[in-house]
């Protein structure tokens, strides 16, 4: 039997950690509309590990990018990523997990000039929380 | 003659102090009337909202039971529209084709003959089949306690029913004529799975009939995942190369399926 995270258990990890980006589901997505579609922010859940992510991805090349997780409730902190660079069509950045028990959304944005500030609250889809 | 005088005195500081005080409390009782006045409007609102919260909408909801469109054997019907702000929700029930991670991503929803841009969508609730044999049920907006996953729902047919946003629709959207036309989904790999549906290296060799030597990889590491040409490759930098990688990288990557489902929701 494989380890696994679940809930808080998986805060603060990567979801390939505890095997987690394996069968994830898209629950939340907002396009990166300026205004032309250039990516796609998603909120991802894994049912095993009740757990969040934020992911944020490119459908068009020449682009800095960023995703936030961003959760409800102050005490638990949010969880960003910024590339660096500008990334090509196909390549992404995604965040650390967090508890799906606690309400959180995704957030994220591209640039074709600068890097996106970490964390990013903007382009953000509604909040969620996944409880059993 | 002395006692009167002091008589008259005292009679007279007493008068000044009465009317004295009149004036204060005529000042006291007059603000307080002012404060009354200005509470007055607060207190009919309290009439008619007890709780003291903003005034709510009556929420704008059409229920559909025959939005039905079916193109390439894939089903999709609309059971729902709504207004929330200025977003048009718009909830679809639509079957998945295999255990990919499909979503729409491809829709537009014409008011009027205007076309308002798709924003992104929201999950209600689904039944999804994995790759590994697994099907689970996953429902977002509400508790329910059952069990998420089940060997038994791998005999039902896969679905989604996804909230469709569509942004800075006018307010009486529910009066007007309304098209929603569904052109495209898309499936795009898991992070366990990007570097194996990639196939970098049946890239690398279609690619190397042009430039020779040419070497790429796959990479995941720290919240970045993606692919890229070897810094020690002789390509390394070259924006062409990149270019024609990127070209066969999103055909690899993307799973895309058109179509045209289409649907008449003016609310008549």
């Amino acid at each position: 039997m494989l380890l696994s995270c679940t809930g808080s258990g998986c805060d603060g990890y990567p979801p390939g950690y505890w095997g987690c980006d394996v069968n994830p589901t898209t629950v939340s997505s907002r396009y990166i509309l300026l205004p032309d579609n250039v990516g796609i922010t998603e909120l991802r859940y894994q049912t095993n590990c009740k757990a969040f992510w934020s992911r944020t991805r490119l459908t068009a090349s020449s682009y800095y990018i960023g995703a936030t997780l961003d959760r409800n409730e102050t005490m638990y902190q949010d969880y960003s990523i910024s590339s660096p660079v500008p990334l090509s069509a196909g390549l992404l950045v995604y965040t650390l997990m967090g508890s799906s028990y606690y309400s959180s959304r995704t957030c994220g944005t591209a640039n074709p000039t600068s890097p996106v500030p970490a964390p990013v609250y903007t382009n953000c889809g509604i909040f969620m929380t996944k409880s059993n | 003659m002395k006692i009167t005088k002091k008589r008259m005195v005292t009679i007279l500081l007493s008068a000044i102090v009465i009317v004295g005080m009149a004036y204060l409390l005529s000042l006291f009782m007059g603000s307080t009337k002012a404060e009354v006045s200005e509470i007055q409007p607060l207190a009919d609102m309290a009439n008619v909202n007890p709780k003291g919260e903003e005034p709510k909408h009556e929420p704008q909801i059409v229920l559909f039971n025959d939005k039905i469109a079916e193109y390439d054997n894939l089903t999709m019907q609309v059971l729902k529209m709504s207004l929330s702000g200025d977003d048009a929700i718009i909830d679809v029930f639509w079957e998945l084709k295999d255990p990919r991670d499909w979503k729409i991503n491809d829709a537009v929803l014409e008011i009027d003959s205007q076309s308002y841009s798709y924003a992104g969508f929201d999950l209600v609730e689904g039944l999804f089949h994995y790759s590994d044999g697994t099907a689970c049920k996953i429902g977002m907006q509400q508790l329910s306690q059952e069990h998420e996953c089940s060997t038994d729902w791998l005999e039902e047919t896969p679905y989604r029913i996804d909230r469709l946003v569509f942004a800075n629709v006018p307010r009486d959207l529910l009066s007007r004529s309304v098209q929603l036309i569904i052109t495209g989904m898309e499936a795009f790999p898991s992070e366990s799975e990007y570097c194996k549906v990639l196939n970098i290296e049946h890239i690398q060799k279609i690619m190397q009939a042009d430039f020779p030597g040419l070497e790429l990889e796959c990479f995941q590491e720290d919240g970045f995942q993606g692919y890229q040409i070897k810094e020690s490759s002789v390509f390394a930098g070259d924006e062409k190369v990149l270019a024609s990688l990127t070209d066969h990288a999103v055909k690899a990557l993307f799973g895309n399926m058109a179509g045209i489902w289409k649907f008449e929701l003016t609310n008549n």
